[in-house]
């Protein structure tokens, strides 16, 4: 199982210009999150933070215990190896082929034979797509093909925490879903706790179990995905529409005059871009026929029923009318709450309280080859 | 790193910051020097490719350092009627000073600049941030190895150097100023002694660590933008020259503090 990732008031700054404060949120083991946010609002320092690439201000984000931002740097080193990064570009080492970049964490902290290290290089090649491709180095192949190398070199040590920095950049659309495919057959082999960061929209609507935002310095929201895409909220409106209409504007956020004179414009017919209105909460991608399955979304489904009545009620009834018949009866909840506006913004919390306890939902017990099994970790000597 | 300079309100409080940062840099690389696993492909590489930037230049420096020096020192000699010590001179110069620095100079500018370009073009790619965050160390992985290959090639040149250097001197004094080549040879060891070539490799051992080590702080450091990797070379280069007279200087006026002079 993933490891859970707990952060509490993160706050960053450079110099005197804060990059957001503050941040406080959890990534639910096993469970896939996505990080929305405006350009330049500082998604992609967030996770350098999180790994202790950058050191923030002030702040906790602990993992199995260990709080990165304090411990020390032989427990950092340590605890990094329970991550794998997919940064934007793949970065692959330059020097060395498709083959040594996926090795190379195999062979820092593992002792394994050259065999049984091919053995586990060619099976991520595989799982990436990329099996003949070895040869080749990274210079000499498409974007894609970096950032699915850079996938396969994050997935060597079995990573309980994948972090990936925009997914998407780069890639076509289709593309694009493919590897968000990926992502999620990968949640469900391994179970590890997910974090992408992207400002795709299709991807924050179809792929991920939680969503969070960063607009203004701040996290404006985390929580199960239809929270956010049921808001209300303004910044949350326009950003999933993509519309000029809103308060994010081309540099940062708009002044009140700006907003209403954009406001007029448009109200006089000037086109505020976006194509139809995004609303509802569409399906989430599943992962494919054949893969195990998830167990990260099972565990998310007792957890959000457990929080259910603390949620705006457009999200309940989102979370609600996605269970299947058999969840319902599991939950104990009647039938007839599916029926739009029948018991809207009223939350059947008596229901859900009384949660069959015991566990909620059990671990399957041995299916797969066990994903908690860390590798034999090479210990780099004490330090 | 870009905190640098904006929160810099008292003047001279950034270099005050970068030098922290680099000296911290400094006692990172000693740490990881005694940290296993060494990285020993990784040195020999490294070592192989300083050397093969460096050897040649330095060689071609060396021959005409040598003989300024001895030309220099052979004409002073002769005005003072000391033509019998031109040789013990020229070496006493050419080992305690020249050949040091020429090979700081050399092993600077085209090992340091290489290595600072290097990490530099690995530092924007993301290379580094990807190597830390599979759990090893940058500083162990690639700088120690540099740094030592940077040492030891240092060591090296500074002997050949030397070599190169005397012989060059031997060849002008002997052939442009018609000293006697017996005179040249019986005078070596009349003012140079051992100690002198010791404190010479020691200086360029000192040397070579700290041009690496400057070349690999601004390579890991270098401003933003693929621009700011040729800046960071070029100030590489500057502040590892800086730094190598100055602590030129120091080193000499201790070491000709504690070992005193050979004068009969």
């Amino acid at each position: 199982m993933g490891a859970e990732v707990v952060i509490e008031g993160l706050t960053k700054s450079f110099g005197k210009q804060a990059i957001w404060r503050d941040v406080t949120l959890t990534l639910p083991p096993g469970e896939v999150s996505v990080m929305l946010g405006p350009s330049g609002t500082g998604k992609s320092v967030f996770l350098k933070s999180m790994i202790g690439l950058l050191k923030p201000d002030r702040g906790k984000c602990v993992i199995n215990g260990v709080d990165i931002v304090r411990c020390s740097e032989h427990k950092l080193y340590e605890t990094r190896k329970l991550f794998g990064v997919l940064f934007q570009d793949g970065a692959l080492f330059g020097s060395m082929n498709l083959y040594d970049n996926v090795a190379f964490p195999l062979r820092e902290h593992t002792k394994k034979s050259e065999t049984e290290i091919r053995r586990i290089v060619l099976e991520k090649l595989e799982m990436t797509g990329l099996a003949g491709a070895e040869k080749k180095l990274p210079g000499e192949i498409s974007g894609g093909m970096r950032k699915r190398a850079g996938l396969a070199r994050a997935l060597v040590l079995d990573p309980e925490i994948i972090l990936v920095d925009e997914p998407d950049s780069g890639l076509d659309p289709v593309r694009t879903t493919y590897i968000s495919q990926l992502f999620l057959d990968v949640n469900a082999q391994i179970d590890a706790t997910f974090l992408i960061v992207t400002h795709n929209i299709n991807l924050a609507r179809t792929v991920p179990d939680n969503l969070g935002m960063l607009f203004r310095k701040e996290l404006v929201m985390f929580g199960p995905r239809e929270v956010l895409l049921t808001s209300e909220e303004p910044v949350v409106k326009q950003f999933l529409n993509g519309r000029m209409d809103g308060p994010i504007g081309m540099s940062e956020e708009k002044d009140s005059a700006t907003m209403a004179a954009e406001r007029a414009m448009f109200e006089a017919g000037h086109h505020a871009g976006g194509v139809e209105e995004v609303v509802g909460i569409p399906p989430q991608m599943q992962p494919a026929p054949g893969v195990p399955e998830r167990q990260g979304a099972r565990r998310r489904k007792d957890r959000v029923m457990k929080i259910l009545h603390t949620l705006p009620p457009a999200a309940q009834q989102g979370i609600l009318d996605s269970l299947s018949p058999e969840d319902r009866r599991y939950y104990g909840i009647g039938e007839q709450h599916s029926t739009v506006g029948a018991r809207r913004g009223q939350l059947p919390t008596e229901d859900v309280a009384q949660l069959p306890d015991g566990g909620g939902w059990r671990e399957p017990q041995s299916t797969q080859s066990h994903p908690t099994q860390r590798l034999p970790r090479y210990d780099q000597g004490t330090s | 790193m870009s905190s640098g300079a904006s929160t810099a309100r008292v003047p001279g409080i950034g270099m005050l910051r970068e030098t922290g940062k680099l000296f911290a840099l400094g006692l990172d690389v000693g740490r990881g020097i005694f940290q296993r696993p060494f990285q020993l492909r990784e040195f020999i590489q490294q070592s192989w490719f300083i050397a093969s930037v460096t050897i040649l230049p330095t060689a071609l420096v060396a021959i005409p350092f040598g003989a300024v020096i001895s030309l220099q020192f052979g004409s002073l000699a002769r005005q003072l009627g000391a033509q019998s010590y031109t040789g013990a001179g020229s070496v006493l110069a050419t080992v305690q000073q020249a050949s040091p620095l020429v090979t700081a100079l050399l092993v600077a500018g085209a090992g340091g600049s290489a290595i600072c370009a290097d990490i530099g073009a690995r530092t924007i790619r993301e290379e580094i941030d990807a190597m830390e965050v599979l759990g090893v160390s940058a500083v162990q992985r690639l700088i120690v190895p540099r740094v030592l290959a940077c040492m030891l090639v240092a060591l090296l040149l500074n002997g050949m150097v030397s070599v190169i250097g005397v012989l060059g001197g031997y060849f002008f004094n002997v052939v442009l100023q018609d000293g006697t080549p017996g005179a040249y040879l019986a005078s070596f060891s009349a003012l140079a002694q051992l100690p002198d070539l010791w404190v010479g490799e020691l200086k360029a051992l000192i040397f070579g660590f700290i041009a690496a080590v400057v070349a690999a702080y601004r390579g890991l450091n270098p401003p933003p933008g693929p621009k700011g990797v040729g800046d960071a070379v070029n100030q590489s280069v500057v502040i590892t020259f800086l730094l190598l007279f100055v602590v030129n200087f120091v080193i000499t006026l201790i070491y000709l503090q504690i070992v005193p002079a050979k004068l009969d």
